[in-house]
C-alpha cells in the first residue's frame, strides 16, 4: 500500500548485492566480478566507500611472511589468543590464505611499508612470537581500503549505490530474495531483488559510549540477519583495545607497542608486569609485557585504575603510552599519524611526552553466525568481515587478525555468493514488492514520530543504552550488572517501540531518521551482547566475570553461544560446540618465555 | 574563554523543500577547550536540532567525511578544536564549488566519477596480477616516488580551495589528478600511457593555474598543486614529440 | 538512482572569498605590468628609429616622475612576480635525479636565483663597463 508518507518503491534487478563498502564488502565484489564477469552486481553502503571504517584501521595486517614464522605458529597463537574458542578448521584454513591475499593486495597497489632491498617490512603485534603483522606506517586500513576502492574501479560489473541505507533483508519460501533501503539524498525507497546478499556492514562498537569506532559503526547488519532467525554467534565477546584517547576513545595503534612503546602507570611503572606479563625488559619481548594479548592489557588497565594508580585527565584514568625512546624519525617513518593525533588532538608531541590512553571498546568479535564461505543458514545470505563470525577469534581476537579477515573471508564469501547467484533461480514479481512497500511504510511512519506525546528523543534512548552496556557489560562483568543491563536493554527496546520524537519529518537526507532506523538494530545487537554474557558461567579471554565464575570452564563453556533475535522479547541463547582440530585447551600463558628479539 | 561558557555557531543552511531560499541559523553550544568542531554540531544534532544535517564518520581526520567551509576555508570539522575557534561566533558553510544536498551536505557525485576518468587505480602487468602467492619488491626510494600522494582521503577539501573547479566544473581537478600522478610514479604500474588523454584534454593539467590553495588546505599534506603543474611538463613535451614525430609509441 | 536537487551556488566575486585567492591574483597580474614594461620599452625603441627629437622625447617621458612612478611600480611588480614564481618553482620542474636521489626544492629555486642574480650582474657590468 503506498500512503501519503511512503513513496513507492522502485525494484531494481541484479544477481548479486552487497552491503557494506568497507574493506569485506570491496573484496566480495572483486572476488565476485573476478569469479563471474557477467554478474550485475550491486554494492550498496550507507556510505561512500572509502569514508568505511577500515579506513581508520592503523597497525597492521597479519600473515605469515618471515622465514622463521609458519602456519602453524600463526595458527597457534591465533587459537591461544582465542583461548581456545576459535573454531580451529577456519583458523588454519584462515592463516593459510593470509599471505596470497596480503600479496594480491600488493599487487593491487598497495604500498605496504618496505625494507631497504624492497621487500615487505613486518612488525611485532600483541601475542605473536614472530613479527608477522604487515603495516603501511599506521595507516594501513587506510591504504587497503583505498587500493581496494581503486582497484573497483577498474571493474564497471560493480555497479555502485552510495550513500544507500539498508533497512531490511527481504525473504521468500526459498531463502533470500531481496535486499530494501532508502536512497539517503532522495530519501525514496529501493529494492534490490536479487538472488544472493553479502552483509559486510562492519561491527556493532557504537553500542558502547566509549569506543574507537567510527559513528557508522552500528551494528545493522548483525540485527538484518538476525531478523531472520540468522544467530550471532559469540556476541559477548567484546575487544577493548587497550590504548585509546581518554574521552573521544580515538585509536592509537597497538603498533606503538609493536615498534617498543612502553606502558606507565601513574608511578612510572611498567605495571604489566604486576599481571603475569613480564618480566620487564628493556627490549620488546614477544608475547610478553606490552606485547601481550588486548584483553590481558584492558584488564590490567581496569586493575590499575582501581588501585588508584592512573594519571587522572579531564576524561577519566589514564596510564602512560611512552613512546619518546623511538626517537623522532621512527615516529615519522613507523606513526605518523598517531605523532599527528596526539599534537592535534592533545597538544603534546609524542617525541616529548608520554601520550594519556585508556581502553575503549574496538572490535565485536562476534557476529553472524557463516561457515568458511561466509554461507549463512539462511540461503543465499553470505557474510564477511567484522559483521561475520567465522570462528576465528575465538573468545579474544588477535591485533592485526582483522585486516587479513576481511580479504580473505571477503573474498570467500564473494567467490560463494557468485557461484550461488549464477545457479539460483531468479526472483520473480509481485509478492517481493508487496513485501517491500509494507517494510517501506513502518521506517517510513516512524518519519512522523514527533514530541507532542512526550516521546524521547533518538539520542537520549542511544545514551540510555550505550550507559547500560558500560555499566553492565564492561571489562570486567557480574550476573547483577548483567542483569541490570538486560533489563533496561528490554526496557528501552519497548520505549523505542513505542515511537521516538523526531525533529526532522523530511525525507531528503534526513540523517535524524536513519540515526533512528540505526538504533533499533543497535539495540537488537545490544541484547544479544548482555544475555549471551549473561548466559556464559565462566571467564574466557574477553569475557571476565568477578563473580561465581571467574574460572574458566572448559567442561561447560569450551562452546559457541548463539543468540536468536526477537522482535518481540529478549533474545534466546543457545550453544553450540567449538570444533577443535589439533590444538587442545591448555593453559593460556603470556610473559616469561619470549626470546630476545631484534626489530629492524 | 573557558569551559562552561557558549560559543556561538552560524551555520548556512539549505533545504530541497525551499531552494530559493538559502538561510543562516545561529547556535549556542557549550564551549569546551578540547572538544572538536564536529562534537559541537553532534551536541546540537542531539539536543538542540535534529534536523541540522551534516556528514561526519571517523573522528580523526582519515574517512574524509566531514568537510565543511569553517570561517570562509575548508576544514574538516574534526580535525579542528574549538579552542583554536574562541571566541567565535564561528561560520560553517558547505564545502564551496560543490551543489548542495542539505545544509552541509555537498553532491560528491561528481568527483567520484572523475576518479575513473583519471584512471585513479594501479594497472599491474598481467603477469605480475595472475601471480600473487608473494609480495613484489619496491624499495623505500621507489616507494617515495608516490607515497606522499597515496595520503589522499579524497576529502574534496582541495575542490573547495580552487576557484578553477568553481569556474570550470568540467576540470578533473586536485585530487584527481594528485591520484592520477600518484599511480604514473608507481613502479609498478602499466597503466601510464592509458591515462595521458585525460591528463593532456583541456579539463586536465592545463585547466590549472597554479593558485596554489589546494595544496595548502589539505590535511595530509598531499600537494596536488605540484602532481599537476609536473604533469603540465610531462603533457607539453609529449606534445611536441608528438608533433615532431607523429605515430610515435606513446 | 534518482539524483538529488541540489542548490548551485554561483562564483560572483570569488576572489573575494580568500586572501590566497587576492595573492594569486596579485600574482597573475604584475606579468601584465611587466608586459606593459616590455611595450615601453619597444616603443622606445621604435622612437630610437625614427630619429633623435622622438627618441628625446620618449626620454623625457621615461625620466619625468609619473614615469619614474610607474617603473618603481613595475620593479616592484617584477619582484613580486620573480619571488612567487621562483618559490612555484619547484612544483612544476619534474623530478631531477634518480629516485631516491631527487633534486630537492630549495636546490632547485636556489638555482633559479643564482641564475637570475648572474644574469642580472652580467646584463649591469655590461652596462656599466662593456658598452
Amino acid at each position: 500500500m503506498v500512503t501519503a508518507q511512503t513513496p513507492e518503491v522502485q525494484v531494481i534487478d541484479c544477481d548479486l548485492v552487497i552491503v557494506g563498502g568497507g574493506g569485506a564488502g570491496l573484496r566480495a565484489a572483486l572476488a565476485a566480478t573476478l569469479a563471474d564477469p557477467g554478474l550485475d552486481i550491486r554494492l550498496v553502503s550507507k556510505v561512500v566507500p572509502m569514508r568505511s571504517h577500515t579506513v581508520a584501521a592503523e597497525g597492521g595486517a597479519a600473515a605469515v611472511l618471515r622465514d622463521d614464522d609458519s602456519f602453524e605458529q600463526h595458527f597457534e597463537d591465533t587459537v591461544s589468543g582465542g583461548e581456545w574458542l576459535c573454531d580451529q578448521p577456519a583458523v588454519e584454513a584462515f592463516v593459510a590464505a593470509c599471505p596470497r591475499e596480503l600479496s594480491q593486495l600488493e599487487r593491487w597497489g598497495c604500498p605496504w611499508s618496505r625494507q631497504d632491498d624492497g621487500r615487505v617490512q613486518t612488525r611485532f603485534f600483541g601475542g605473536m612470537r614472530v613479527q608477522r603483522t604487515w603495516f603501511a606506517a599506521d595507516r594501513t586500513g587506510f591504504h587497503m581500503l583505498h587500493t581496494l576502492f581503486q582497484t573497483s574501479l577498474r571493474y564497471p560489473s560493480i555497479r555502485r549505490h552510495d550513500e544507500f541505507f539498508c533497512t531490511d533483508l527481504l525473504v521468500d519460501e526459498r531463502g533470500l530474495a531481496g535486499v530494501l533501503g532508502v536512497d539517503i539524498a532522495a530519501g525514496t525507497p529501493v529494492v534490490y531483488r536479487t538472488r544472493a546478499a553479502v552483509l559486510a556492514t562492519g561491527g556493532a562498537g557504537r553500542v558502547y559510549a566509549h569506543n574507537t569506532n567510527a559513528g557508522i559503526v552500528t551494528g545493522e547488519g548483525m540485527a538484518l540477519a538476525g531478523a531472520h532467525g540468522v544467530a550471532l554467534r559469540d556476541m559477548e565477546f567484546v575487544q577493548w583495545h587497550p590504548t585509546a584517547l581518554p574521552g573521544s576513545g580515538i585509536l592509537i595503534t597497538e603498533g606503538c607497542r609493536g615498534e617498543g612503546g612502553l606502558l606507565l602507570n601513574a608511578e612510572g611503572r611498567r605495571y604489566l608486569q604486576d599481571y603475569g606479563l613480564g618480566p620487564p625488559e628493556p627490549w620488546p619481548r614477544p608475547r610478553a609485557m606490552e606485547l601481550g594479548p588486548r584483553d590481558r592489557l584492558s584488564q590490567a588497565f581496569w586493575q590499575e585504575e582501581r588501585a588508584g594508580r592512573t594519571v587522572a585527565t579531564p576524561q577519566g584514568g589514564a596510564v602512560l603510552l611512552d613512546l619518546r625512546h623511538l626517537g623522532a624519525a621512527r615516529l615519522a617513518e613507523r606513526l605518523p599519524m598517531i605523532s599527528e593525533v596526539a599534537r592535534r588532538f592533545l597538544g603534546i608531541d609524542p617525541v616529548a611526552t608520554p601520550i594519556p590512553v585508556r581502553p575503549a571498546v574496538h572490535y565485536t568479535m562476534g557476529g553472524i553466525a557463516t561457515g568458511l564461505d561466509g554461507e549463512t543458514t539462511l540461503p543465499g545470505l553470505f557474510a564477511a568481515g567484522e559483521c561475520a563470525s567465522t570462528g576465528i577469534h575465538g573468545a579474544n581476537r588477535l591485533g592485526s587478525n582483522s585486516l587479513a579477515e576481511l580479504l580473505v573471508f571477503g573474498r570467500a564469501a564473494g567467490e560463494a555468493a557468485a557461484a550461488w547467484a549464477r545457479s539460483a533461480p531468479a526472483r520473480a514479481g509481485g509478492s517481493l514488492q508487496r513485501d517491500a512497500q509494507a517494510h517501506a511504510q513502518h521506517w517510513y511512519a516512524q518519519l512522523t514520530g514527533d514530541r507532542s506525546a512526550g516521546q524521547p528523543r533518538v539520542a537520549e534512548l542511544r545514551t540510555a543504552m550505550q550507559a547500560a552496556m558500560e555499566d553492565g557489560v564492561g571489562i570486567f562483568r557480574d550476573a547483577d550488572g548483567m542483569q541490570r543491563a538486560c533489563q533496561t536493554l528490554g526496557e528501552l527496546r519497548a520505549r523505542y517501540s513505542a515511537g521516538l520524537a523526531l525533529d526532522d519529518h523530511s525525507r531528503h537526507f534526513n540523517t535524524e531518521w536513519l540515526s533512528a532506523i540505526e538504533l533499533g538494530h543497535s539495540l537488537q545487537v545490544a541484547e544479544t551482547i548482555a544475555h549471551a554474557a549473561l548466559a556464559r558461567r565462566e571467564s574466557r579471554g574477553a569475557h571476565v566475570r568477578r563473580d561465581d565464575w571467574s574460572a574458566r570452564n572448559d567442561e561447560n563453556f569450551l562452546v559457541h553461544s548463539l543468540a536468536y533475535c526477537d522482535p518481540e522479547g529478549p533474545p534466546r541463547i543457545e550453544h553450540a560446540p567449538v570444533r577443535l582440530t589439533r590444538s587442545a585447551p591448555a593453559e593460556r600463558s603470556y610473559g616469561g618465555a619470549g626470546a630476545r628479539v631484534t626489530l629492524d | 574563554m573557558t569551559d562552561g561558557d557558549a560559543i556561538r555557531l552560524d551555520v548556512l543552511r539549505w533545504h530541497p523543500d525551499r531552494p530559493a531560499a538559502p538561510w543562516w541559523q545561529s547556535y549556542e553550544v557549550p564551549y569546551r577547550a578540547d572538544s572538536t568542531l564536529l562534537e559541537a554540531l553532534q551536541t546540537i544534532k542531539d539536543a538542540l536540532d535534529g534536523t541540522l544535517t551534516f556528514r561526519w564518520s571517523c573522528r580523526m581526520a582519515i574517512c574524509g567525511s566531514c568537510g565543511c567551509m569553517v570561517n570562509g576555508r575548508p576544514e574538516l570539522s574534526c580535525h579542528l578544536l574549538l579552542r583554536d575557534l574562541a571566541p567565535g561566533p564561528v561560520r560553517l558553510e558547505p564545502l564551496a564549488h560543490f551543489p548542495v544536498i542539505r545544509d552541509l551536505v555537498i553532491d560528491q557525485q561528481d568527483f567520484l566519477e572523475k576518479l575513473p576518468a583519471v584512471g585513479a587505480y594501479l594497472v599491474p602487468a598481467a603477469d605480475a596480477e595472475a601471480a600473487p602467492d608473494t609480495p613484489s619488491r619496491q624499495t623505500p626510494a621507489q616507494m617515495a616516488e608516490y607515497y606522499q600522494y597515496a595520503q589522499c582521503i579524497n576529502c574534496l577539501l582541495c575542490y573547495s580551495a580552487c576557484p578553477q573547479y568553481g569556474l570550470k566544473p568540467d576540470f578533473l581537478g586536485p585530487a584527481a589528478l594528485a591520484l592520477m600522478a600518484r599511480h604514473d610514479a608507481d613502479s609498478r604500474d602499466t597503466g601510464g600511457s592509458a591515462r595521458k588523454a585525460a591528463r593532456d584534454a583541456e579539463s586536465g593539467v592545463w585547466d590549472c593555474t597554479l593558485v596554489g590553495h589546494c595544496t595548502e588546505v589539505c590535511p595530509q599534506g598531499v600537494d596536488p598543486a605540484r602532481a599537476i603543474n609536473r604533469n603540465k611538463t610531462a603533457s607539453a613535451r609529449d606534445y611536441v614529440f608528438d608533433l615532431l614525430m607523429p605515430g610515435r609509441r606513446r | 538512482m534518482t539524483r538529488p536537487a541540489t542548490w548551485q551556488r554561483d562564483m560572483r566575486g570569488w576572489w573575494r572569498r580568500d586572501p590566497a585567492f587576492r595573492r594569486y591574483l596579485l600574482r597573475e597580474a604584475t606579468s601584465v605590468a611587466i608586459g606593459g614594461y616590455a611595450l615601453m620599452l619597444l616603443a622606445g625603441l621604435g622612437c630610437l628609429a625614427a630619429g633623435p627629437a622622438p627618441w628625446q622625447s620618449w626620454q623625457g617621458l621615461v625620466m619625468s616622475p609619473i614615469g619614474l612612478l610607474l617603473q618603481a611600480l613595475v620593479f616592484a611588480a617584477a619582484v613580486i612576480h620573480s619571488v612567487s614564481w621562483f618559490r612555484l618553482m619547484p612544483l612544476t620542474v619534474p623530478p631531477v635525479g634518480r629516485p631516491g636521489r631527487r633534486l630537492g626544492d630549495t636546490a632547485i629555486s636556489s638555482a633559479a636565483w643564482v641564475a637570475s642574480a648572474v644574469c642580472s650582474l652580467a646584463l649591469l657590468g655590461w652596462l656599466v663597463y662593456g658598452a
